[in-house]
């Protein structure tokens, strides 16, 4: 039988771990200035990745203890 | 028209969908709540509602996987003209998450359904019907030895090998 549920659960793409990222300069002659992503909004699949993801944290961190 | 084997009895009756005016279901106006922390915001509160949470963990408890809950009360939303039917599939996996962690919470046992069945010893539906048409075809093709030798000592005829003759895979 062909479960809806099933099939969104196993399509979803959960947001790695947090990358440490090096500080980069932000002065004038630097290589490449960073931009800021953060101002970007996330796409609805990648902002219901994140919602699951730290909803799992919280279960798995409920089992451990 | 293609013709049915059997009458579908759940199939809605013909003109059924011309009985309302159109747009007088709650599912044909726009709906509600029309992005995903909307639709969220609706049912985070109703899932860990006390009075309603014992319910759910009873039919957790029967075994229903949260995933069929879930499309279950997302299937409602739409019903009700709370949000889309794209909202809501879009927030499944939160709804099921939610449920797993509150059953966790409360110590529950419950059936996700979001995991395929590995290593069990009994073989899938399609896995069945898969094998049942690959014997059957091979039977036609292919007949037994003994049963050829049955046919010849009841004084069968020999299939000819002529040009219009049906085809035999077993001449080399």
């Amino acid at each position: 039988m062909y479960n809806i549920g099933f099939q969104t659960m196993n399509n979803l793409v959960l947001p790695r771990g947090d990358k440490v990222q090096k500080e980069k300069s932000n002065s004038l002659l630097s290589r490449n200035v960073p931009q800021n992503n953060n101002s970007k909004p996330k796409e609805v699949k990648n902002r219901i990745a994140s919602y699951v993801s730290e909803i799992r944290k919280a279960r798995m961190e409920l089992n451990n203890g | 028209m293609v013709d049915l084997l059997e009458p579908s009895i759940d199939a809605p009756i013909a003109g059924q969908s011309l009985t309302a005016e159109l747009g007088n279901r709650p599912w044909q106006q726009p709906p509600q709540y029309t992005t995903v922390e909307e639709a969220l915001q609706f049912y985070i509160p109703r899932l860990t509602n006390p009075e309603l949470i014992d319910d759910l963990f009873n039919v957790m408890e029967t075994g229903i996987p949260l995933t069929t809950i879930a499309n279950a009360m997302q299937s409602g939303g739409v019903m009700e003209g709370k949000h889309s039917l794209d909202v809501g599939i879009l927030i499944m996996p939160v709804l099921i998450e939610t449920m797993a962690y509150l059953a966790e919470e409360s110590g529950i046992e419950y059936e996700a359904g979001t995991n395929k069945e590995v290593g069990s010893d009994k073989p899938s539906q399609a896995a069945v019907a898969r094998a049942i048409a690959m014997v059957k075809e091979d039977k036609t093709i292919n007949k037994p030895e003994e049963e050829k030798e049955e046919q010849i000592e009841m004084g069968l005829e020999e299939p000819s090998g002529g040009l219009m003759s049906r085809r035999n895979t077993d001449v080399v």
